[in-house]
């Protein structure tokens, strides 16, 4: 007897409504084999069950797997779109050219979003200023602080926009590739100095953690409606408190973090490494330790 | 690295991946989309070549058929960032209460957060069940929890 099919069982069971048939049914189809196709089909299942963090993880790996998997492509385009990530989407719908009707479609959307979405002028200028006084050479390092800086600065005055304090206009023409434009213009700036990229960590940091205060505070006081923000039981403890309780602490591959680490975590990392003064570490890693 | 760069003069990092090609047969199941952060190319590629590749050590292997004898009582600090699925994260958090010199020390987690349910459910139950963890702390705003052994 031939062994079932567990992705075209998992396909048939999601045609029929029964998602969390389909999904255990895709689970074991990506464990016989992975393909972009059967990330691209668990991801839609995981979407249409409104896990969109999940379903933007299946997405990214169909495309790890095959940059050209059009579908999912504009599958993820479509979801960074509607969860107001409309510059994201941008660059994920760019590779897709005229194939895609669809794409083009979601593109025009996602352009005109983007413009509502990009941070102020004046609060990118702002940040533009200090980091080109602080931040020396290593471009590519550089460059993804930078990326970090701007997009983290522009995460701060929309938390701050929902506390009432309303973030200025923004000029459409400066909207579409704003944050490129911005690099590329401080990174030209910039003189040679090393150790600079530390005074720019600590920038990060401190954005970093006043975004956490923020979250944490947003995450507080609507809990009851906020379906998708979650909060674990465990007892807590703010940033600010694990940080000083270290001494000072050195930040290395700062531009190497991928989306999994924050800034702010490493910093804590190293902080709680010096709480017992110890001398041997043991890392379980869940990779093979290398960056995505 | 940035273990290494903070831990104490003549400290030692000892780091334990899963190769990708051990992916598919380890002793405990794993979470379907662990292998999205499986398949990497080859470890170091941050530490080579710096002046922090002399003080770690790279070991492979799963945790769960690992040979930890060597370690056992000899860590002061473990970082688990590994495996999400529960019966993965309880293995390795019982590991690391065996490896700690005189049973002190820090074990800290990554990925307390409600997308890793297995990560969730095992660090509650041990914060609730191992005298030891009593102390755990999640860090706001952070996926990190940490707790101090002593």
């Amino acid at each position: 007897m031939a062994a079932p099919n567990h992705h075209e069982l998992g396909i048939q069971a999601c045609r029929e409504g029964r998602l969390a048939d389909a999904l255990s049914l895709l689970d074991r189809s990506l464990l016989e084999r992975e393909t972009s196709e059967r990330w691209n089909d668990w991801a839609t299942v995981q979407l249409l069950s409104s896990r969109h963090a999940e379903a933007e993880v299946g997405y990214r790996r169909a495309l790890q797997l095959e940059a050209g998997n059009a579908e999912a492509a504009e599958n993820l385009g479509a979801l960074l779109a509607s969860s107001a990530r409309a510059l994201e989407a941008l660059r994920c719908l760019e590779g897709l050219g005229e194939r895609s009707q669809g794409a083009e479609q979601l593109r025009a959307l996602c352009r005109e979003a983007a413009a509502k979405q990009a941070p102020s002028d004046a609060t990118v200028e702002q940040m533009e200023r200090r980091l080109a006084r602080a931040v020396s050479i290593q471009g590519g390092a550089v460059a993804s602080l930078l990326l970090r800086a701007v997009a983290l600065e522009s995460a701060l005055s929309g938390l701050a926009a929902g506390e009432g304090n309303a973030p200025a206009p923004v000029r459409e023409d400066r909207a579409d590739n704003h944050t490129g434009e911005s690099v590329a213009e401080a990174a030209s700036r910039v003189s040679a100095h090393t150790s600079a990229l530390n005074s720019v960590a600590l920038r990060l940091l401190a954005i970093e953690g006043r975004l956490a205060e923020l979250s944490t505070r947003a995450l507080r006081e609507r809990q009851p409606a906020a379906k998708a923000l979650w909060r674990g039981s465990l007892p807590s403890e703010s940033s600010a408190k694990t940080l000083a309780a270290a001494p000072e602490i050195q930040l290395l591959a700062i531009h190497g973090v991928d989306g999994n680490t924050s800034v702010l975590e490493l910093a804590l990392l190293a902080s709680l490494a010096h709480f017992p003064t110890p001398a041997r570490y043991l890392s379980l890693a869940r990779s093979t330790g290398a960056p995505p | 690295m940035n273990l290494a760069a903070n831990c104490a003069q003549g400290g030692k990092v000892f780091t334990l991946d899963l190769p990708r090609e051990q992916a598919a047969a380890t002793l405990l199941p794993l979470d379907v989309r662990d292998k999205v952060y499986i398949d990497k190319p080859a470890p170091g590629l941050r530490y080579r070549g710096t002046s922090f590749e002399a003080s770690i050590v790279q070991l492979h292997g799963d945790s769960a058929a690992f040979d930890f004898s060597d370690f056992y009582g000899a860590m002061d600090f473990v970082f688990i960032d590994a495996s999400h699925k529960y019966e993965y994260v309880m293995n390795d958090s019982r590991i690391a209460l065996r490896l700690l010199r005189d049973g002190r020390g820090v074990i800290a987690w990554h990925d307390y957060t409600g997308w890793w349910d297995g990560v969730v459910r095992a660090l509650e139950e041990l914060h609730a069940t191992e005298p030891r963890l009593a102390g755990m702390r999640h860090i706001e705003g952070t996926d990190l929890v940490y707790a101090r052994v002593e």
